[in-house]
């Protein structure tokens, strides 16, 4: 890759400030990788050890020195991952040193939300390390005497029960989550429908002015409604009613 | 058409309508519709809009038709000196054919005198109630999640903030609400579209027109 | 800000209201005011049809685009200032049968003139196509104060329309001259635009109720 030229001499840019620390990175590497070349050739001498322990304590200090510069830059800048996909991907391949062959959802699950939850994942472990005790035995031997079928046979049947019973006790686990999260209700219809009677129509907000506030608006509707009307009618101007009296035919 | 007619005649502006779908959520789950919601809808700062407003209803009896509802609204966050909206709205449109409900409506803002104004008139004191909660914003879309509450004792000076507010239920009143014009025929299917996002919290649902 | 009077011109002397328009117009342009622009007061007026209810008189002034002004007859409140979309919730009372118009609309039309901090407004009144009068408005635009305002004007209408202050006193509106005298207790006796729609209400409704000349 080509150093873009800076602008100026002084300033780094933060494209040199990665190359640097990177560099550092692979000083360390490198020093490492003597230090168990070291060992390859018998136990080496104390002072040797000494020696290299020091050179790696040095390159490990500076390499943290230029990482809390760039920290407040770290910080800022968010890794975008450029392309997820199952297949394999020669280019980050070379790049990590084939230690990352397939950029995918197990390597970048944060971002994109599909890691598992705790819980799940825990699970998942716990069926690995059960599934690795258990394979113990090595498919590929070669079935001879009838002894061996019959143990062979054993051992597969005695693995289809444990399976079974993960399978039931999956299930079983599943099946109550899923069960409670059925039943979690987030409305209540009652209320649901007494929300919108009030909103749209003023149903069981018209309290009356005499506070009986303790019945509850539905059942006592109609009460409320005349309660109001009755308590209103004194407020409104009506035109004075002038009553006759007509005198009754004498039959 | 001289500049001062065209200046006055501007903004006399047709009933728009507006597509409505309503429903509710129960208290302790309304957080998860908010993370939702936040989540769905237009987040600029970060932070959710918050409202708190008052509103009293004043009714008409027309002689011989339906009565009138004109709602006075205010915000309480405003005081002292709110700026009062008069709204009319309404009631739902018939439409079976259409997946929202759909009703005209109509707002103003005017100065505190309105109830006053209202009650010469002949508008009567109807019911109120107060809204408090969040508003979220999705492109021409609004939903509010609100707490509806009613007075304890009805008291009718509108510069007393301070009142006992009772809530009405334990749940929490949503309602997505557009704005528009007759022929916007795809604001339906957006509304809808919406809704179905928020399934399994809650369901959006068009007015009831029984009563 | 502003402190405004409004008044009815006599035009009694002239041909016709329109020509005592032009005189007028005349008088202020060569007192050194400057046509601006048209402008217009409307009055819209909604007769209720329900007991109880009073009748609604709208206001629309081209100053205030974007505001109407409503008042009820007979009613000891003031003046509604409401958003421009006010007259179409009217409207729409008026389609649910709760009002209708029955009295026909005014308009007072004519220019608008500016005279360094005066804004005059001088126009004539028509109702459906016959002019009733001539309308009159001059505010003092830097400041509300009511009555250093109100002196400021009447020295303006005698300087340049050679009135005299018993004439401007007869002329003013009842609205006016109510409000001045209430102002004798109050300390701030701050002006508000109401009030100037207040004085077009009381012209136009005293000229539509004139017999037409």
């Amino acid at each position: 890759m080509s150093r873009p030229t800076s602008t100026t001499l002084n300033k780094l840019t933060e494209y040199d400030k990665l190359q640097q620390i990177l560099d550092k990175v692979r000083d360390l590497k490198q020093s490492l990788a003597n230090i168990f070349a070291e060992y390859e050739h018998g136990q080496p001498s104390w002072p040797t050890i000494l020696d290299e322990m020091n050179v790696l304590s040095s390159q490990i200090t500076t390499l943290r020195a230029s990482i809390r510069q760039m920290l407040p830059l770290l910080r800022t800048n968010s890794i975008i991952p450029m392309c997820l996909s199952p297949e394999n991907d020669p280019n980050i391949e070379q790049l990590t040193e084939r230690r990352l062959s397939i950029f995918n959802h197990d390597f970048m699950p944060q971002l994109l939300r599909t890691k598992n939850l705790p819980e799940i994942e825990e699970r998942e472990r716990v069926l690995n390390i059960n599934s690795n005790m258990n394979n113990n035995i090595s498919f590929g031997r070669t079935i001879t005497t009838p002894n061996e079928i019959q143990i062979r046979v054993q051992e597969l049947n005695s693995l289809l029960m444990k399976i079974s019973e993960l399978f039931q006790h999956t299930k079983d686990m599943t099946d109550k989550s899923e069960k409670l999260f059925d039943k979690q209700t987030f409305t209540n219809p009652l209320e649901t429908k007494r929300l919108l009677e009030a909103m749209n129509y003023g149903i069981g907000l018209k309290a009356p002015d005499t506070s009986s506030s303790s019945s509850s608006p539905i059942t006592t509707n109609e009460q409320t409604n005349l309660n109001q009307q009755i308590s209103t009618q004194p407020r409104v101007l009506a035109p004075p009613v002038r009553i006759r009296t007509l005198p009754k035919p004498n039959r | 058409m001289d500049p001062a007619q065209l200046l006055i005649t501007q903004n006399r502006a047709f009933p728009s309508l507006e597509y409505v779908l309503q429903g509710s959520i129960q208290d302790d789950s309304a957080h998860l519709l908010k993370a939702r919601l936040q989540g769905l809808c237009d987040n600029i700062t970060g932070e959710v809009e918050q409202f708190d407003d008052h509103e009293i209803v004043h009714t008409l009896r027309i002689p011989g038709a339906s009565n009138v509802s004109l709602r006075v609204r205010y915000a309480l966050d405003d005081m002292p000196n709110p700026i009062y909206h008069l709204r009319y709205v309404a009631s739902a449109e018939l439409d079976k054919s259409q997946s929202v409900s759909v009703r005209q409506f109509h707002d103003c803002c005017v100065t505190k005198n309105i109830q006053s104004f209202l009650q010469e008139l002949g508008f009567m004191y109807d019911h109120e109630f107060f809204a408090k909660g969040d508003i979220f914003r999705k492109g021409r879309m609004k939903i509010t999640v609100a707490k509806i509450s009613s007075l304890l004792e009805r008291n009718r000076s509108d510069m007393n903030p301070m009142q006992i507010r009772r809530p009405l239920t334990a749940s929490c009143f949503v309602e997505m609400s557009l704005i528009g014009s007759m022929h916007d025929d795809k604001v339906a299917d957006e509304m809808k579209t919406f809704a179905e996002q928020l399934k399994p919290l809650i369901s959006l649902e068009k007015i009831d027109q029984k009563r | 800000m502003v402190v405004a009077i409004v008044i009815s011109l006599p035009s009694g002397s002239f041909k016709s209201p329109a020509e005592a328009a032009e005189f007028y117009l005349d008088k202020l342009e060569k007192g050194g005011a400057k046509k601006t622009r048209p402008f217009q007061v409307d009055l819209v007026s909604y007769t209720p049809l329900i007991p109880n209810s009073k009748v609604v008189h709208v206001l629309s002034h081209s100053e205030y685009p974007a505001s109407s002004f409503a008042y009820a007859e007979q009613s000891n409140c003031q003046m509604l200032v409401a958003d421009n979309t006010f007259i179409a919730l009217m409207n729409k009372l008026k389609t649910l049968r709760a009002f209708e118009i029955r009295l026909q609309k005014m308009e007072a039309r004519g220019t608008r003139l500016e005279y360094q901090d005066f804004l005059i407004n001088l126009g004539t009144v028509n109702q459906s196509q016959t002019t009733k009068g001539l309308i009159l408005e001059v505010a003092y635009v830097p400041m509300d104060e009511t009555r250093d305002g109100y002196c400021l004007i009447q020295e303006f209408l005698q300087s340049f329309l050679n009135m005299t202050k018993q004439t401007i006193q007869r002329l003013i509106t009842d609205q006016l001259s109510n409000w001045l005298r209430s102002l004798k207790d109050k300390k701030d006796s701050e002006y508000t635009p109401s009030i100037t729609l207040l004085q077009y209400l009381d012209i136009l409704l005293a000229m539509r109720n004139k017999p037409n000349e």
